[in-house]
């Protein structure tokens, strides 16, 4: 399959059909003229400032339209784009600009640092500008993923790779040429498909905020123009359940990020027997989705795991054990990537990419392969199913997690030693605990350390539980004892300001279950609530200046677990100051 | 048992290809095709510290002499 050129690919169709929605947001339609028109205005003040084929601009920008035209502008200087997430804190902002080098920032508000743009200081006039060639060598992207060592690394995707994935999309996907949820950060990866898939096949972008509609926060979009394609990771789909007809897709339902299991569809396909299914697999470092497993209509799944399939074209998987031989099939190995959709590496940091990007010893010709650190198994029917990882990455709520990144921050706080973070739990209720020792006469603080996680990690890094012990058990060869740790506390910190969330979430949930009261370990479903509870809940919670994640409700369940899972929300009733 | 490509205290070559990239290589595994040996055996610090000295432009060879012809200066 030949790439795509994503640039040309959009113009293209932008000269095609200009008429065409491309993006919807609320009230909001702009055509493929309209968002031509617009990003070329960028474009042409981007360009004017530098920004051209080998070089980055980062994009910090809430989600839509302008989002969209802005990283659009970017494509079409012929740079690559940096996403950042708008709720990141600075401290990781500001690391991941200087680590890129951005030549440019584009933002929402104008800042002190001389490379910032806003949209309105962009746009320019709207006349052509020469744009130069770009190569297939080019940056499409940097995205960056945790990192073991402390710091986020950056995931440098060329224009070769992302235009082999967007052909593979395009061709696999009709629902992209229809209409296209778009609702989860473009600084992740997963959201490329929604982002650009659209885009190169002729549909159109619907940014839709899922969450505030199924919440009652946001009002469903109209049904006249139902979504033909969503993506999403395996642990949205209790919210799936939530959300009326108008946001779900009549075409396919993509599911990526983490292990999927049958019985974690159930719901989807009895409610929607008609919309195929399916399982997409891939590392950052491979560009989005290298392989794929396809549930159509009709097709029985077992409870079980559900396979990652096979892999897409161009792309060439290995199952190898630790001497890099291919192991037979049904026998446990790492799964290694190799073909037109591997990443340059990680940008400027050699030493990264050289471990992990490695001579492919199959195809013999001075190409390499990507070990993934995910452990696979190839069934009797040649399909692919994902085991789990070989080393400590974690998945937890679809999020690439390095325990070592959450560590180094907590070392960095003056009263912990030493610690390790670990993922407890079952898949669909896994919360973060961070083990830690105390440095010399320091008595770890859960609120304090929360506190300084919180300023230094993305909101789901931040650990839930804090448990201080002496010393971390090791095993005689001195790794971390992992078996050893004490299991965290079912209970939690009765006094102070979680005990105050507690008592106020409490008569939250009993208001919604319209029951007189109701215990912090109670399960609400168990006690007659239902989805429409849950919701309930989180109007009445919003009301009283609290945001809870509909998600979060329905899979802890309790008000502990609620309470537990978000941590941010104790200190915040302490302070009692809305968010 | 544990993986050669990740072990501490392992020796290690570094091999580089066409395209100047460069790869971590387990000594004692077989030289694979395409590859040749740019420093090592070395312990697994020094070998990283080699690719960190050495490997300062992550660009593909057949990126940086096409840019080159053009005379274009980027990442």
């Amino acid at each position: 399959m030949m790439p795509l050129a994503l640039r040309d690919t959009f113009l293209d169709q932008a000269r095609r059909t200009p008429d065409a929605d491309a993006v919807v947001h609320g009230d909001r339609v702009w055509t493929y003229r309209e968002l031509e028109v617009r990003a070329g205005r960028i474009a042409r003040t981007l360009a004017a400032r530098g920004a051209g084929p080998g070089t980055l601009v980062a994009v910090r920008l809430a989600p839509g339209p302008e989002l969209v035209a802005a990283l659009l502008a970017v494509v079409l200087t012929g740079a690559g784009y940096v996403p950042l997430a708008d709720d990141d804190p600075q401290d990781r902002s500001r690391h991941i600009l200087d680590d890129c080098a951005a030549t440019l920032l584009l933002a929402e508000r104008p800042s002190d640092e001389g490379r910032t743009l806003t949209l309105d200081e962009a746009s320019a006039p709207a006349r052509p500008f020469d744009a130069a060639p770009v190569r297939a060598g080019d940056p499409a992207y940097v995205i960056y993923t945790s990192g073991s060592s402390g710091r986020p690394k950056g995931v440098l995707v060329e224009h070769g790779a992302l235009g082999a994935y967007l052909a593979e999309a395009r061709a696999r996907y009709d629902g992209l040429a229809g209409r296209t949820v778009l609702h989860s950060s473009v600084s992740f990866d997963m959201a490329v498909t929604s982002l650009w898939g659209p885009l190169v096949s002729g549909g159109a972008i619907h940014v839709l905020d899922l969450k505030a509609i199924a919440s009652g926060e946001q009002p469903p979009p109209a049904a006249t123009a139902r979504p033909t394609f969503l993506k999403v990771t395996p642990s949205h789909l209790p919210l799936l359940s939530l959300l009326p007809d108008p946001c779900l897709p009549t075409g396919q339902l993509v599911i990526g990020g983490e292990a999927l299991t049958g019985s974690a569809l159930g719901h989807w396909r009895t409610a929607h027997p008609d919309v195929t299914v399916v399982n997409e697999y891939g590392p950052t470092e491979a560009t989005v989705g290298c392989c794929a497993y396809v549930v159509r209509p009709g097709d029985a799944v077992d409870p079980g795991a559900v396979p990652i399939g096979r892999a897409f074209t161009g792309t060439r998987l290995y199952v190898l054990d630790v001497e890099g031989k291919p192991v037979t099939a049904g026998t446990v190995g790492e799964l290694h990537v190799a073909g037109v959709q591997l990443a340059r590496g990680y940008l400027g940091r050699a030493e990264l990419t050289e471990e992990r990007f490695v001579p492919d010893t199959f195809a013999a010709d001075g190409s390499r392969m990507y070990r993934t650190g995910d452990l696979v198994r190839e069934r009797q029917d040649g399909d692919l199913e994902y085991l789990g990882r070989a080393d400590e990455q974690l998945k937890v709520s679809g999020y690439r997690i390095e325990p070592g990144e959450i560590e180094a921050v907590l070392r960095g706080h003056a009263s912990v030693r030493d610690c390790a973070v670990l993922a407890v739990g079952a898949a669909d209720a896994r919360r973060l605990v961070a083990y830690v020792t105390p440095g010399p006469g320091a008595a770890p603080e859960p609120a304090a350390l929360a506190r300084h996680a919180a300023g230094a990690l993305p909101p789901y890094m931040v650990p839930v539980v804090f448990v201080a012990i002496p010393e971390l058990p090791l095993t005689p060869n001195g790794k971390l004892d992992r078996a050893a740790l004490p299991e965290p506390p079912a209970q939690s910190d009765e006094s102070g300001e979680r005990g105050r969330a507690e008592t106020l979430l409490c008569e939250l949930v009993a208001q919604a279950l319209g029951v007189p009261e109701i215990g912090a370990d109670a399960d609400f479903l168990v006690a007659g609530g239902s989805s429409i509870t849950a919701l309930k809940l989180v109007a009445g919670a919003r009301r009283a200046g609290i945001r809870l994640e509909l998600t979060t409700v329905l899979r802890e369940r309790t008000v502990r677990r609620i309470l537990a899972a978000q941590p941010d929300v104790a200190p915040f009733i302490a302070e009692g100051e809305p968010k | 048992m544990s993986n050669p490509f990740d072990d501490e205290d392992g020796t290690f070559l570094v091999l580089r290809n066409d395209e100047n990239q460069c790869s971590l290589w387990p000594d004692g595994f077989a030289l694979p095709a395409g590859w040749s040996i740019v420093h090592g055996p070395d312990t697994r610090a020094s070998c990283l510290d080699h690719v960190e000295q050495t490997w300062t432009d992550l660009r593909p060879r057949s990126l940086t002499v096409a840019l080159d012809g053009a005379g274009q200066d980027a990442v």
